[in-house]
């Protein structure tokens, strides 16, 4: 579904990815791990268009994205739900939902998914009315991930879900994204905490100072001594 | 009362130069360069109906489209710096049309007319006089004041519209967080363009409207003073609603004038008000608060929690 070969993505003089290569397959869960500034982040950003590609190749659905903008890599369904749980905290619980339904005009579809993410996340129904800043971090995380799943994704991108949360929110996010999971749905996850998200996902590529570094089977490196060392912090 | 009618004219125009402000303001971009628009709009609806015949709603909506098109040529290249970028930019841009404005020289010859003041049309420095339209065809200053508030009605009207439409919901989405809007999908910048140009074209037939209405303008009528004072209706009379901007041109236009017996103290008093608004209401006068309260009077009041309800 999603083929990167050989990203760079550079900050003026500085290349904060170099050549990174992976795919992601429909209805897989892939994870990139690693430790702060290790590109996580660039390289999804290059992904949906917000920073741009160096160099290197990307292809979605058979569609090359290398230089869109940003507005038409997310019509095309590569949704990504930002860093920081960034949400509009002037307008409704309901209003950011609608919102991210931007690029469908299928007004009956919106309507059923904003039922079916309400139902999906309890919390927003009862809130619904609330503005979205007064929410809770948990809360906001939600409604940062449900306003991505109105935007009807073929592949969401997952930046950090839980970073910030108390350990019994962060349970939760990964209850979710496992959810989201046996569902079908396609999940490029970033995550700074390793081990959850290596257990939630099927492959994985470790990632230091804009390279990778290792990559394979989620279960296979949740095994490996070096990794458990450097990421885990167990011996 | 041809005196009030005046004041009428000219609060509807100030009216105007604040939706002018407020259009780019909803998408979060603060121009202070409105007076550029403004400018551009007088001497194109002047010169339309001095120099071209033509008639004074013609020229209103053609001076429109001269602002529309000024504020292109700012936007497309501006839009994407952000922030305080942006407002420098416009800023830059209003200054270098005054010093245009202020050395613009074409027309033809009066045929009647003292020694020195023999031009029709801008004249350099000395600006552009003999606008009078109104005075031949018999437009009293009531009669103008209509005309200008008909306008201010339909643009009105206009903002009521979008702010309850979807285009209210993205250009919040755009002006709270730029990376969230593309994230979601949003073509950014062609919708802070589009903000951008609409400013810009209320902006001109503002401008045409306030040239007819003085019969003489020149380069320096459009200072940035004017710019600020634009900006100014929109912040203290509220940026959040489509009603500050109304209601912060109404009142910052008609109370100075009502001040005048106090003569000198008036400009100081109008300063102590704005420092009072910033102080008290940092939102502006009107907030989207109290107009979700206003609009909804049967919904109950937030009842604050005291203090033993929380055990």
């Amino acid at each position: 579904m999603l083929d990167v070969t050989n990203l760079t993505v550079s900050y003026g003089a500085i290349s904060a990815v170099r050549n990174v290569s992976l795919t992601v397959k429909a209805g897989e869960v892939v994870t990139l791990i690693g430790a702060n500034g290790a590109g996580k982040t660039s390289i999804v950003k290059a992904l949906s268009g917000l920073v741009p590609k160096a160099s290197g190749a990307t292809k979605f659905r058979d569609t090359d994205i290398s230089s869109l903008p940003a507005h038409e890599i997310t019509r095309l369904g590569l949704v990504h739900v930002p860093e920081g749980r960034k949400l509009v905290p002037s307008m409704s619980v309901e209003e950011n939902l609608i919102c991210g339904a931007y690029c469908r005009t299928d007004k009956q579809g919106i309507a059923d998914d904003l039922d079916a993410v309400m139902a999906r996340f309890p919390r927003l129904r009862e809130r619904r009315h609330q503005l979205a800043g007064t929410m809770s971090g948990g809360e906001r995380q939600m409604l940062a991930i449900g306003r991505g799943l109105m935007a009807k994704p073929e592949l969401l991108i997952l930046d950090e879900p839980s970073l910030g949360l108390a350990p019994l929110l962060v349970e939760e996010v990964f209850n979710i994204i496992a959810g989201l999971k046996q569902e079908g749905k396609t999940i490029l996850l970033i995550e700074q905490n390793a081990l959850e998200a290596l257990n939630s996902s099927d492959r994985a590529y470790v990632l230091r100072v804009g390279e990778v570094v290792m990559s394979g089977q989620s279960d296979k490196l949740a095994e490996d001594p070096e990794l458990r060392r450097a990421y885990l912090g167990v011996n | 009362m041809s005196y009030w009618f005046t004041i009428a004219a000219l609060t509807g125009i100030n009216v105007l130069l604040a939706y002018s402000v407020y259009a780019s303001f909803m998408s979060g971009q603060v121009s202070i360069g409105q007076a550029a628009f403004f400018g551009v709009g007088a001497y194109v609806g002047a010169s339309l109906t001095v120099l071209g015949g033509f008639d004074l709603i013609s020229a209103v909506l053609v001076a429109g489209f001269a602002g529309a098109a000024a504020s292109l040529f700012v936007g497309v290249p501006t839009l994407r710096l952000k922030g305080y970028h942006f407002t420098i930019a416009t800023v830059a841009f209003a200054e270098a049309v005054r010093v245009i404005l202020h050395n613009l020289k074409y027309g033809r010859p009066r045929s009647s007319g003292n020694v020195g003041d023999q031009w029709l049309g801008p004249d350099g420095a000395t600006g552009f006089r003999h606008i009078a339209y109104l005075n031949e065809n018999g437009i009293t200053t009531g009669q103008y004041a209509l005309i200008v508030w008909v306008i201010v009605v339909i643009v009105v009207i206009g903002f009521f519209l979008v702010e309850r439409s979807r285009i209210a919901r993205i250009l919040r989405t755009i002006e709270e967080d730029e990376v969230v809007a593309r994230a979601i999908g949003i073509p950014v910048a062609r919708y802070k363009v589009a903000a951008f140009v609409c400013g810009g074209f209320i902006a001109g037939m503002s401008g045409a409207l306030y040239a007819h209405l003085l019969t003489f303008i020149s380069g320096g009528d459009f200072i940035i003073h004017l710019s600020t004072i634009a900006l100014a209706y929109v912040v203290i009379g509220g940026g959040q609603t489509m009603w500050g901007p109304l209601l912060g041109a109404i009142l910052f236009t008609v109370l100075p004038e009502t001040l005048r017996p106090i003569k000198d103290f008036r400009i100081e008093l109008f300063g102590l008000l704005i420092i009072l608004v910033m102080l008290f209401r940092p939102t502006g006068m009107i907030s989207a608060a109290a107009v979700r309260r206003w609009s909804t009077p049967w919904a109950p009041k937030a009842q604050r929690k005291r203090p033993t309800e929380a055990f």
